[in-house]
């Protein structure tokens, strides 16, 4: 009895010699480019998950309990901010009974600190308007600078939370915006030939990418954010596209793919599915892979040379 | 749900707490204490002794589990005792199952939601349980469209008292089956249509039937609320 005491108590102390050692901080995001970008700042101190893969609508994240269970033991919780996440976060977050990372606490992170903000609304901000947001467009990471702005904040809040790494997650923020630069040279010369060029999106959410590229936006297949198209508002838009001679409609993985390749087909237009978010189609899995095909695949299809069936 | 156990809701004031365990899957434990005070027959779980030793208590135990990316498992059960105005423990429990599928990919667009629950309400009189109205209902909501939903439900209240039946004197059992519609122009707002048809039993040749018709019209104004799931 005695020996097979001992010989568990020597397995058990065994199992407990081979557990691989935990990162020092565990991140969760409202996002998946905040967690990507947390990875790569965070290096090998952090493991970072997003409670919103790269292909579901970060507006619509069914707030399930299981979510809640994810970040119950979270050091540091990044919401997009910018009421992105309004429609889930504020039942999540309570949920996961995480007093660190509450708003307010030590633990909680808006990443849009810093960020300027594009289409704030002014005036009086009414339902009539559809779903927008009032404190201004929510989709800033569709512009590679605001990553670096990004990166630069999750820096300090980690270096706050975990001062024994400070000097390395600075390293790694510098790193991170040096590459984002370099990339970004990139896909500016990709962009250049169709600077000043028309596209439509479904939703308002490639503001801060027309913006950084000198695109127009000319309209958007939603009539109103979070409005659904009627057939009269889809046939307005492909003829105003039709007269206007705007050639690419572009829609994330999920949104309806029907109403955006209506509007391209009676506009003589190509409808382009691409992601705005980490993760959203095979290989873009990290911020810089996002932009790279995303980047592509706008200037394809802007091109003539590639995209959905016109 | 009426028809067993009365409306839901506590009036009264109390204390009540959750606690997440640390299970591996989300299991929640939540237990409050109240104070029973007044007889009201629209609140029969309230109970109604005001005896100072009368402290209602409550309990649900509710787990979920994800079945893969879009569906979850949810059980929950629930228990309620405490004394009533006729100085005996009544008490009521019930168990539900909820089984609810959102696609990740088009949340907004596409899922469905099953649910079941069964609910009863007995009282201990000399040391003898005495099982008083029971029933349970089950229903699966289908979503359509961003804009369209659906639905079914279908629910049965045995040894209950109802409005329409016997001006609620006599025990007798009530089936009800209703089918729904909603059209959602917009996350603000919401019409829906429902119709119903109800077959009573008084247990002595009494069979008397209830059809309704309700539409209804929702608009949010202020605040985007979160999305309960």
């Amino acid at each position: 009895m005695k020996s097979l005491i001992r010989s568990l108590c020597v397995s058990i102390l065994g199992l407990l010699a081979s557990v691989p050692s935990f990162a020092d901080l565990k991140v969760a995001t409202s996002l998946s480019d905040l967690a990507s970008v947390a990875q790569f700042v965070g290096g090998k101190h952090v493991t970072a998950q997003s409670l919103c893969p790269g292909y579901a609508d970060p507006h619509f994240v069914p707030a399930k309990p299981s979510l809640m269970n994810a970040i119950q033991h979270a050091d540091v919780f990044v919401s997009t901010g910018l009421e992105l996440d309004a429609g889930w976060l504020p039942l999540v977050l309570p949920g996961s009974r995480n007093p660190n990372i509450q708003q307010g606490a030590k633990g909680f992170v808006d990443a849009s600190d810093g960020i300027t903000v594009l289409e704030k609304p002014t005036g009086t901000v009414s339902r009539a308007e559809g779903d927008i947001h009032p404190l201004g467009n929510p989709h800033y990471y569709a512009d590679p600078k605001n990553l670096e702005i990004v990166a630069s904040h999750l820096a300090d809040v980690f270096s706050r939370r975990d001062p024994a790494n400070a000097a390395e997650y600075a390293a790694n923020a510098k790193a991170f915006q040096e590459r984002m630069e370099s990339s970004l040279a990139k896909w500016e010369k990709a962009m250049a030939p169709y600077k000043g060029a028309s596209i439509v999106t479904y939703h308002p959410n490639f503001v801060y990418f027309a913006d950084r590229f000198g695109l127009k936006l000319f309209g958007t297949v939603e009539p109103k954010p979070g409005i659904p198209p009627s057939p009269h508002y889809v046939n307005e838009l492909a003829e105003s596209m039709r007269k206007a001679g705007v050639k690419v409609v572009v829609y994330q993985p999920y949104y309806n793919a029907d109403p955006n390749e209506q509007v391209a087909k009676r506009a003589g237009a190509i409808a382009v599915e691409v992601a705005t978010e980490a993760g959203g189609l095979p290989g873009n899995d990290d911020v810089f892979a996002k932009f790279d095909v995303l980047v592509s695949s706008v200037a394809g299809a802007l091109s003539g040379k590639s995209g959905g069936a016109r | 749900m009426a028809n067993s156990i009365g409306e839901e809701g506590f009036k009264d004031a109390g204390l009540e707490a959750a606690w997440l365990t640390p299970l591996p899957w989300f299991a929640e434990l939540t237990g409050g204490v109240y104070q029973g005070i007044g007889v009201d027959d629209d609140h029969p779980l309230d109970f109604g002794s005001s005896r100072h030793d009368n402290v209602p208590f409550l309990g649900h135990f509710k787990n979920q589990f994800d079945l893969n990316d879009a569906t979850t498992l949810e059980l929950g059960q629930s228990f309620i005792q405490g004394r009533g105005s006729d100085a005996d423990l009544h008490n009521a429990f019930g168990a539900d199952l909820t089984i609810r599928n959102v696609p990740l990919k088009n949340a907004n667009r596409r899922g469905w939601i099953l649910m079941g629950e069964y609910l009863q309400k007995g009282s201990r009189v000399g040391g003898a349980y005495h099982q008083e109205q029971h029933g349970g209902y089950a229903s699966f909501q289908v979503r359509l469209s961003q804009v369209w939903w659906m639905g079914v439900r279908g629910e049965q209240a045995r040894d209950c008292t109802t409005d329409f039946l016997f001006d609620g004197a006599v025990p007798g059992k009530v089936t009800r089956g209703s089918v729904n519609v909603a059209w959602m122009p917009s996350e603000f707002s919401f019409v829906r249509l429902e119709y119903s048809r109800a077959n009573a039993d008084d247990g002595h040749g009494a069979k008397p039937t209830d059809d309704r018709i309700m539409a209804q019209l929702s608009y949010t104004i202020g605040y985007h609320p979160a999305h309960a799931y």
